[in-house]
């Protein structure tokens, strides 16, 4: 697994450090967050969802349960405002998906909480995506992982791994490549796709920040993107040849 | 397309609470307790929730400018007290700053464990129950309006402001339609300004949620309240239908014959402005 991109571009250049997505990178394994705006501090939650999910991938209930004490560590409660109180009890919500690479079954796993993409590309040509599949799937609100236990009760659900797992084989596929997008920019490209202008090589081919920077707000002015924080993560899944392997 | 301007800190939106405080908002309603006290506890928890919805750990962000106009016996006059008589409309941080006083409510939580457990709460009020006088509702909607055409004038981008209008009774200074219909053509470069009407009740008659005609209604008091009501935008549809409630694209931001449980819900979908950013 090569990182070939990474960027986000915040909701408001004039508020670049409230940027609430979050997105972590170690070896195998990829995390991505996207913090709902209405929230005490999505921006800690998405940061604390990613991190753990690089570092352990095995999301269950005492999972989340590690994670939450991790978020209430953060805040002296009794200390707060009234209306900060109000609103940390009302709660943090954030999407959450991860990428893990299986290299001995040459397949990557995908968990999908929320209305975070993942797309499988072969170069940059459409193989799949997960969670969502249609532009029109983005209206619906989704389902978040909250700091409030009482509403991540569909994670101990028996279809939970039914519905927010999925297992894309590579084996096949010559140029494998995933990328994970928050929900503005996954909209906007699945929607361009939907109407016959398919972008999935101008996203295969964005190398820099600035460029990335460019499509968003060039988006954004034409008003055929939402404008919210938008998270690109490229990674490729293709096979090193010989002469590219790390010396022993 | 109207009513999709985002809401951001540069571009916050604004909501006008117009309270009839006239003296028949003494009367008891089914809960047992005024319709001023009803009205002013659903008013002060809605300020407190539009607070929330903008408070993040680092403060307070204006995404909302908030007003009350109060009119009974001393005319139309601003709401609200202390520090917030300055002017009609305030930013949302200036409201969260200066609650009259904050008291302590035991309020019912879920355990988390299937029980239910009672917590301490803190509850701000901003705003006190009053009733006396008559109902002078061309002067509240003369002052709404001057202070909306002031506000446009200085967010033209913004999403529109809205005016929850709340009364018990007939207009006391004379018919107040075409002055609404006036001040629902006051506008951003995102729609005219949104004008809700509740009538509530101690009557006990069947409450009339977002009617989408006025052949049903019962009487021209309430075809009256109906015309001086916005048409719900669609984000407001779709939110009162999630709420369950049986709206239609032609339903109007009005309800009549309201009793408690649909002053919270008024309160609720009015102040449901499209997407904070």
């Amino acid at each position: 697994m090569q990182v070939l991109f990474s960027g986000q571009v915040p909701k408001d250049h004039a508020f670049p450090d409230s940027i609430e997505d979050a997105f972590e990178l170690a070896p195998g394994r990829i995390a991505v967050s996207d913090g709902a705006s209405e929230s005490f501090d999505s921006k800690t939650w998405a940061n604390l969802l990613t991190a753990r999910f690089v570092e352990q991938p095995g999301l269950g209930a005492s999972w989340l349960a590690t994670v939450i004490e991790g978020y209430a560590g953060h805040y002296d409660v009794p200390n707060l405002s009234w209306s900060k109180e109000a609103a940390y009890e009302r709660g943090s919500f954030a999407t959450l998906l991860g990428i893990e690479e299986r290299l001995e079954h040459r397949s990557i796993d995908v968990l999908g909480i929320g209305d975070s993409l993942a797309v499988l590309l072969d170069g940059g040509v459409f193989v799949a995506s997960f969670p969502y599949v249609h532009s029109q799937e983005f209206q619906q609100r989704p389902e978040l992982l909250s700091t409030k236990p009482t509403q991540n009760e569909f994670v101990t659900a028996p279809d939970f791994f039914l519905k927010h797992h999925r297992t894309w084989s590579i084996e096949g596929i010559r140029a494998p490549l995933v990328l994970c997008m928050t929900d503005a920019l996954a909209e906007w490209a699945l929607r361009n796709t939907e109407e016959g202008r398919p972008v999935w090589e101008l996203l295969a081919d964005i190398e820099k920040l600035p460029d990335f920077d460019e499509l968003v707000l060039r988006e954004r002015q034409a008003k055929t993107m939402r404008i919210d924080d938008a998270t690109l993560v490229r990674v490729s899944f293709a096979k090193l040849r010989s002469d590219e392997l790390p010396e022993p | 397309m109207p009513y999709t301007a985002a809401i951001d800190r540069s571009s916050p939106t604004a909501f006008l609470f117009l309270v009839d405080q006239s003296g028949s908002m003494d009367d008891k309603m089914s809960s047992g307790r005024s319709k001023a006290q009803q009205v002013a506890d659903v008013l002060n928890r809605t300020l407190a929730t539009l607070v929330t919805r903008c408070t993040r750990a680092d403060g307070v962000r204006n995404y909302f400018e908030i007003g009350v106009v109060s009119y009974g016996g001393n005319g139309a006059y601003n709401g609200f007290g202390g520090a917030l008589t300055s002017s009609i409309l305030h930013p949302i941080s200036a409201i969260e700053a200066s609650p009259l006083n904050i008291e302590e409510r035991k309020k019912k939580m879920d355990d988390g464990a299937g029980g239910v457990v009672e917590q301490s709460v803190r509850f701000p009020v901003w705003f006190e129950p009053h009733a006396s006088g008559g109902t002078p509702m061309r002067q509240a909607i003369t002052k709404a309006a001057e202070e909306l055409v002031a506000w446009c004038d200085a967010h033209p981008n913004s999403y529109p402001p809205t005016v929850l209008h709340i009364t018990d009774g007939e207009s006391t200074d004379g018919d107040p339609e075409e002055l609404a219909t006036q001040l629902r053509q006051i506008q951003t470069g995102d729609g005219t300004a949104l004008m809700f009407n509740l009538h509530v009740s101690t009557s006990g008659a069947s409450p009339i949620e977002f009617a989408a005609s006025e052949s049903i209604l019962p009487d021209a008091y309430a075809k009256l309240l109906f015309r001086m009501s916005s048409p719900l935008p669609e984000h407001l549809i779709k939110f009162a239908q999630e709420k369950g409630f049986k709206v239609s694209m032609e339903s109007r931001g009005f309800m009549f014959n309201a009793d408690a449980v649909q002053i919270v819900d008024f309160f609720d979908i009015g102040t449901r402005a499209s997407q904070l950013r």
